[in-house]
C-alpha cells in the first residue's frame, strides 16, 4: 500500500512540474517572447557560470575530504616496492588531467556565459586558425608522449618475469568458485607438477602425487609472506576466470584456466608496520564491533586477496587475509606448516605410491599362496599377513590393514576349496594368559572381518598362541613389532590345523 | 523576399529535377496504417521508430540499474515490494525482509550493460539520427535501400523481442557480465544464466548485429552515392561525416563480433574447444582441451573498442551541429573535425587490448596498445578545443539542445581525462575493473553519449514531429540530468582510487572495500533522482508529438542544412519538387554580418569560400 502510495506521489509531482513547465512556456508567449526569452538567456548564463563554479569546488573538495581512502595517499600508499611507481605515476597522471579538467571547465562554461545572446550582438565568423590549431595538437602530443614513457617503462619494469639469479620465492593461487587455495613449495623450494585432471575433492589442485617435488607442499587459505622477499605468484584458475588482486600492494592478474600466469611483487610493509601507521588516522581509532576482545579498529585491519574479474554468483565473497611479517617470524610460521600430502595424502587411496605398494604386495602375496597351495609340504603353507596390524595392546585392524586383507578375500572367492587357519600372536601381556586371550581376540577379529566380507565361515578357523609361537628369538616388548601378528595357515580341501608347526626354525 | 521564400525559389531555380512527383493521397511506402507507421520504408518514420524503441530499452535499463543501485546503496532496507515485480529473484524473510538474490543482482548488472550498450546507445542512438539525417542532410529522398531499412529496424526488434524474453526464463537472463567471457558464459555448470538465458543472448545479439550491418551498409551506399548536386564530401554537415565513419567502424567490426558469438555457440552446443581448457567444474574434469578464454577476448574486444566510438561519434556530429547553429558561428576547424573522426576511427582499430591488459596476454604486447591508446587523446583534444573555440566569440542561444550539447562537452573532458589514467598499463594493474572504471566509461560514453542524443532529439524534434518539445521542461531535465549525472558516477572515482572492484553483490565480505556505505547510498539516492528526471523528458516527448506548440516556420533556427528547406510536414520524398542543389559548406553563420546562409544559396561573386 504504501509502495502504492509512493508511486501515485512520484507520478502527482510529475504532472506538476510538467503543468507549471506548460504554464510557463504559454506565459511566454503571451508577455511576449523577445523580453522573456533574453531574461532566460541570462540566468542560463549564470546558472552555468554558477554550475561550473561548483562543480570545480565540490569535485575538488570532495577529492580532498576522501584523499586518506584513495590508494596512494595517507595511510594507503602502496605496500609494495613496484606499487611506489604506480603510485608516482598515479599522481603525475592526476596532475596532468586536473590541470587540464580545471582549464578546460572554465574555458567552456565562461565562453558559454560570455558569448551568451544578446540583443544586437553579433557573432564572430570564425571558421578556422591552423596555428592555433596545431598549438592545440602539440601540447597534448607532447605531455601525452611524457605519460606514455614514463608509464611504458614503469610497466615493463613491474610486469617482468623473475631472471635465472633472482632471490625468489614462487607461491601459487588458485582461484576457484569461490575462494582461493594457496600454495607454498616447502623445503625444497619448489612446486610440483599438477594436471586439472587429478583434481579431486581431497586434490583440490590437482596435484600429482607421483613428483616427489609435490610431497613437502603445503596448502593453506590465507596469504603469509615475508617482507623484501621477492615472490612470484603462479596464478592459476580452476573452472572460469578470476582474478587475483591483492589492492594494497597493486598487485591484479587474471587466473585463466588453462594459461598460468603470474606477477611477481615485492611486499615492503610488514603487516604490524602497516596497522601502527594506521593508528595514526582518525578513521582507524574506536572499537572494532566485530572484535571480540575490543581491539581498536587499526589493530584488526588485514591486508586482504580479492577477485576482479567477474566468476559467478560468489564473485564478490572470495576474501582471503594476506598478512606480512618479518623473515624470522615467516620462517617460525612456515616450519610450522605439514605437507598437504603427508597430511591427507600418505598411505592413502588417493596416493599413488603407495598403491603401487599396494599392488605390489598383492602381487607377491598371490604367488606366495600359489606356491604354498602348489606344494603340500607343510612348513610352506604358513603365510605370514605382514601388512596387517593391530593398534598397540588391541584386537582393533590398524587402517592400512584392509589392504591386504582384501587380497586374501579375493583369493578366497576365487579358490573355492581353500580354507584358512588363523593364527593370533601377541607378545606384549605382563602374563602368557592375556598374550593368549589378545592372541585369540586378534584371530577372532580378522575371522569377522572375513565372513563380513563374505566368506563362509565353515571355511575359516581362528586360533590364538599368545607368544609361544612369536616368530622372534629375542622375544620381549619389540617382538610385536617387528613380526607379524597374524599368520595364515592354508590347505586346500577344507580348514585344517597345522601339525606341530616349528616356527622357530624359519 | 524572406529568407523562406528565398530558399524555397533557390531550390526552383537551381534545384536538381530527378522527376519526382510527390503523391498526397498515399503511395506505396504509406498508403495505409500497417505501412506508414509499422513497416513502413520511410527513413523518417524508421528513425522514430529506432527512437522509441530505443527509450523504451532505456527506460528498461536504466531501471535495472536502480534495483541493482538499491542493493548496493541499502543492502539491509527490504525490497519485498518489488516482489510483484521481480517475483521469486526477491527472498522474502521470516521478518518481511526483502532481499535481491545474487543471481538475479548479477542478471540485472549484466542486462543492463547489454541493453544500454547495444540497443540504446548503438541502435537507438545511431539508428535513429543517422536515419532521420542522412537523407534529409546530403539532399536525398530516402535511403538508398528503404527495404534493408525497414529490415534492419525489424531484425532490431526482434532481436529486442528474444533479448525480453529472456528476462522470464525460469534460470534467468544471462548473468555474467556483459562481455560474456568464457568459461563463465559458455558453461551452464558454472551460473545459471549461462544455460538457456545465454543462449538466447546470442541468438538476439546476432540478430542485432544483423540489423547493424544493414543499417550500416544503408548508411554508406547513401552517404556515397545519394548526395544531392555540388554536396561533396567536404560540403557535409558533420553529422553526416560521423554517421558515415560510424557505419564503417560498425561493417569492420560487428563481423568479428559475430564470428566470436559464432565460436561460443560451438563451445556450448557441439562440445568444441576455442575458448575452453583444463577446466574442472560442478565435479568433473572436462574434456575441453587447448583452447583458450583469452582468443574470445582478443575477438569480442576487436568489436568492443570501436564500439565505444560506434555509440560516441554520433554524438560527436550531433554536438557539433547543434553548437555551430546555436552559436551562430561557423563549427571551428571543420577539417580538423572530420580528420579527428577519422583518426579516432583508425585508432579504435589497434588499441582493443587495452581492455586486456592484466588478462593474462604477454606484457611486451601491452606497449602497442598504450601507445596507440593515449594517441587518442591528442584527437580528443582536438575535438574538445574546437568545441569550446566555437563558442568563443559566439551569440549563443541557451536551448535544451544548446546545454546539453555544452553538457556533453562537459562530460566528454570529465570522461575523457580517466581514459588518460586507464590507457596508462601501469595505472590499469590497479584500476582495472574497480569503479574507476565504471566511472569513467559511464561518463564518457553512457552519460555524454545520452547527452549528445538529447541534444539531437531537442533539436531536431521539430524536424521529427512538425512540434517543438516543451522548453521549460527541456531545462529542467538538463540541469537535473547534468548534476546528477556528476553526483551518480564522480564519486565512483574515489571508489575505484581506494580499490573497491566493480561487479559485486556487496562490499561486507572484505575489511578494504567497506569504508564507503554513506557514499554507495548518495549514489544511489542520486541516481533515482536522475532517473526521474528523464521520465520528465519520456513525458515531455510524448506530450509535445500531440500537444507540443507547433512549428510555424521552416527553418526555426536560421540553420543552413538542407533539413530545414523542407516542407514543415516532410511527406514521402522529402522535397516536394526538385532536390535542393549545394553551393556551398554548411557552417556560413555570421559570415561578412548576414547571420546564415544556406547551404542552397549560391556563392557571390568574390566571396571568399571554405569548401
Amino acid at each position: 500500500m504504501t509502495t502504492f502510495i509512493i508511486f501515485i506521489c512520484i507520478a502527482l509531482l510529475l504532472l506538476i512540474i510538467v503543468q507549471v513547465a506548460r504554464v510557463r512556456d504559454l506565459a511566454k508567449k503571451l508577455r511576449g517572447s523577445e523580453e522573456v526569452e533574453a531574461k532566460a538567456t541570462k540566468s542560463t548564463g549564470y546558472g552555468l557560470l554558477f554550475f561550473m563554479v561548483a562543480l570545480l569546488v565540490i569535485t575538488t573538495a570532495s577529492a580532498y575530504y576522501y584523499k586518506n581512502y584513495i590508494l596512494g595517499f595517507g595511510p594507503h600508499a602502496s605496500a609494495s616496492l613496484h606499487g611506489e611507481e604506480i603510485d608516482s605515476m598515479m599522481k603525475w597522471t592526476l596532475g596532468v588531467t586536473y590541470v587540464t579538467y580545471i582549464l578546460t571547465h572554465i574555458a567552456l562554461f565562461y565562453y558559454a556565459y560570455k558569448y551568451r545572446s544578446r540583443k544586437g550582438r553579433k557573432a564572430q565568423y570564425m571558421s578556422h586558425n591552423n596555428t592555433v590549431e596545431l598549438v592545440w595538437t602539440g601540447i597534448p602530443a607532447i605531455v601525452m608522449t611524457f605519460l606514455v614513457v614514463g608509464g611504458l617503462d614503469a610497466w615493463n619494469e613491474i610486469m617482468s618475469d623473475v631472471g635465472e639469479d633472482d632471490n625468489y620465492m614462487e607461491i601459487q593461487a588458485s582461484g576457484r568458485q569461490f575462494y582461493w587455495q594457496m600454495r607454498y613449495p616447502g623445503p625444497d623450494g619448489l612446486l610440483g607438477r599438477t594436471d586439472f585432471r587429478l583434481i579431486s575433492g581431497n586434490n583440490p589442485l590437482g596435484q600429482d602425487w607421483t613428483d616427489p617435488k609435490n610431497h613437502d607442499d603445503i596448502l593453506v587459505n590465507d596469504v603469509t609472506l615475508p617482507v623484501d622477499q621477492k615472490v612470484r605468484v603462479r596464478i592459476t584458475a580452476v573452472d572460469v576466470l578470476h582474478d587475483f588482486y591483492l589492492p594494497q600492494f597493486r598487485v591484479k592478474m587474471d587466473a585463466v584456466p588453462g594459461l598460468p600466469t603470474y606477477f611477481v611483487f615485492t611486499p615492503r610493509t610488514t603487516t604490524k608496520e602497516w596497522r601502527k601507521g594506521l593508528s595514526e588516522y582518525e578513521e582507524y581509532q574506536g572499537i572494532d564491533p566485530e572484535s571480540d576482545s575490543g581491539q581498536q579498529l587499526w589493530e584488526t585491519r588485514n591486508f586482504e586477496l580479492a577477485c576482479a574479474e567477474l566468476c559467478g554468483i560468489g564473485h564478490w565473497s572470495m576474501a582471503r587475509t594476506v598478512t606480512i611479517l618479518e623473515q624470522d617470524e615467516f620462517d617460525t610460521w612456515y616450519a610450522g606448516q605439514t605437507p598437504y600430502y603427508e597430511a591427507n595424502i600418505m598411505g592413502t587411496d588417493a596416493d599413488p605410491l603407495f598403491m603401487a605398494d599396494v599392488k605390489e604386495r598383492r602381487n607377491a602375496f598371490n604367488e606366495a599362496i600359489g606356491q604354498a597351495i602348489a606344494t603340500p609340504a607343510n612348513d610352506d603353507n604358513f603365510i605370514s599377513l605382514d601388512h596387517v596390524n593391530f593398534e598397540d595392546g588391541t584386537a582393533d585392524l590398524t587402517g592400512d590393514s584392509e589392504y591386504q586383507l582384501n587380497d586374501l578375500i579375493g583369493y578366497l572367492e576365487d579358490n573355492d576349496g581353500v580354507g584358512v587357519m588363523l593364527m593370533g600372536h601377541a607378545g606384549n601381556g605382563a602374563e602368557e594368559t592375556e598374550n593368549v586371550s589378545l592372541s585369540t581376540q586378534r584371530a577372532e577379529a580378522i575371522r569377522t572381518y572375513l565372513i563380513d566380507a563374505g566368506i563362509d565361515a565353515n571355511r575359516l578357523r581362528s586360533r590364538g598362541y599368545g607368544s609361544t609361537q612369536l616368530m622372534t628369538t629375542s622375544g620381549g616388548e619389540a617382538a610385536e613389532s617387528r613380526n607379524s601378528l597374524i599368520e595364515i595357515y592354508i590347505t586346500e580341501g577344507g580348514v585344517s590345523e597345522p601339525q606341530a608347526p616349528d616356527l622357530s626354525s624359519k | 523576399m524572406a529568407p523562406l521564400k528565398r530558399e524555397e525559389a533557390l531550390i526552383e531555380e537551381f534545384g536538381y529535377d530527378d522527376h519526382f512527383h510527390e503523391h498526397h493521397h498515399g503511395d506505396k511506402y504509406q498508403s495505409n496504417f500497417v505501412s506508414h507507421y509499422i513497416f513502413s520504408q520511410d527513413h523518417k518514420m524508421i528513425a522514430k521508430q529506432f527512437l522509441i524503441t530505443g527509450m523504451f530499452w532505456a527506460i528498461i535499463g536504466a531501471a535495472m540499474s536502480l534495483i541493482f543501485r538499491m542493493q548496493l546503496g541499502f543492502p539491509e532496507e527490504s525490497l519485498a515490494w518489488l516482489k510483484p515485480v521481480l517475483g521469486k529473484w526477491i527472498t522474502v524473510n521470516s521478518e518481511g525482509i526483502g532481499t535481491l538474490q545474487q543471481d538475479f543482482y548479477y542478471a540485472l548488472v549484466t542486462m543492463h550493460g547489454t541493453i544500454l550498450v547495444f540497443f540504446v546507445l548503438t541502435a537507438g542512438l545511431s539508428g535513429t539520427f543517422s536515419n532521420l539525417l542522412i537523407p534529409l542532410m546530403i539532399g536525398a529522398r530516402d535511403m538508398a535501400s528503404p527495404l534493408l531499412n525497414m529490415l534492419s529496424y525489424w531484425f532490431f526488434f526482434t532481436s529486442g523481442m528474444i533479448m525480453f524474453a529472456s528476462l522470464f526464463l525460469s534460470t534467468g537472463p544471462f548473468a555474467g557480465g556483459w562481455v560474456a567471457y568464457p568459461p563463465l558464459s559458455a558453461l551452464p555448470q558454472a551460473m545459471d544464466g549461462s544455460g538457456a538465458g545465454m543462449t538466447l543472448w546470442t541468438i538476439s545479439l546476432v540478430l542485432l548485429v544483423i540489423s547493424l550491418l544493414l543499417g550500416g551498409i544503408n548508411y554508406i551506399t547513401t552517404v556515397l552515392n545519394l548526395r544531392t548536386k555540388g554536396m561533396s564530401m567536404w560540403r557535409l554537415p558533420l553529422p553526416i561525416w560521423a554517421f558515415f565513419v560510424t557505419a564503417i567502424l560498425g561493417l569492420l567490426s560487428f563481423p568479428v563480433l559475430t564470428s566470436a558469438f559464432f565460436l561460443l555457440m560451438l563451445d556450448r552446443g557441439i562440445g568444441t574447444s576455442f575458448y575452453l581448457s583444463d577446466i574442472y567444474i560442478g565435479g568433473a574434469a572436462l574434456d575441453h582441451v587447448g583452447g583458450s578464454p583469452i582468443l574470445y577476448q582478443h575477438l569480442f574486444w576487436f568489436l568492443g573498442h570501436p564500439e565505444v566510438y560506434i555509440i560516441i561519434l554520433p554524438a560527436f556530429g550531433i554536438v557539433s551541429e547543434v553548437l555551430s547553429v546555436n552559436a551562430r558561428k561557423p563549427i571551428f576547424g571543420y577539417q580538423a573535425m572530420v580528420f579527428s573522426i577519422l583518426a579516432i576511427a583508425f585508432l579504435a582499430f589497434i588499441v582493443w587490448a587495452h581492455h586486456m591488459f592484466m588478462s593474462g596476454i604477454n606484457p611486451f604486447i601491452a606497449n602497442f596498445f598504450v601507445i596507440f591508446t593515449l594517441i587518442i587523446a591528442v584527437p580528443s583534444a582536438v575535438k574538445v578545443f574546437n568545441w569550446i573555440a566555437t563558442l568563443y566569440g559566439g551569440n549563443i542561444r541557451f536551448n535544451p539542445a544548446s546545454l546539453f550539447a555544452i553538457g556533453f562537452v562537459s562530460m566528454f573532458i570529465s570522461g575523457g581525462l580517466t581514459g588518460i589514467w586507464l590507457g596508462n598499463s601501469a595505472l590499469d594493474i590497479q584500476l582495472h575493473d574497480t569503479y574507476f572504471v565504471v566511472a569513467h566509461f559511464h561518463i564518457v560514453m553512457g552519460v555524454a553519449a545520452f547527452f549528445g542524443m538529447f541534444a539531437g532529439i531537442y533539436h531536431w524534434f521539430p524536424k521529427m514531429y512538425g512540434r517543438f518539445m516543451n522548453d521549460t521542461l527541456g531545462k529542467v531535465h538538463f540541469w537535473g540530468t547534468t548534476i546528477g549525472a556528476y553526483c551518480v558516477f564522480w564519486p565512483m572515482h574515489y571508489l575505484g582510487m581506494a580499490g573497491v572492484p566493480r561487479r559485486y553483490y556487496s562490499f561486507d565480505s572484505f575489511q578494504t572495500f567497506g569504508h564507503f556505505d554513506g557514499m554507495n547510498k548518495f549514489i544511489t539516492i542520486a541516481a533515482l533522482l536522475t532517473f526521474g528526471f528523464q521520465l520528465l523528458f519520456v513525458i515531455n516527448y510524448f506530450y509535445s508529438i500531440w500537444r507540443g506548440r507547433k512549428m510555424t516556420t521552416k527553418n526555426p533556427y536560421n540553420a543552413n542544412t538542407l533539413e530545414w528547406t523542407t516542407p514543415i510536414e516532410v511527406g514521402h520524398g522529402n522535397w516536394p519538387g526538385k532536390l535542393p542543389t549545394v553551393q556551398r559548406w554548411a557552417y556560413d553563420y555570421s559570415k561578412d554580418g548576414i547571420d546564415n546562409i544556406s547551404q542552397v544559396q549560391p556563392t557571390l561573386e568574390g566571396e571568399s569560400v571554405e569548401h
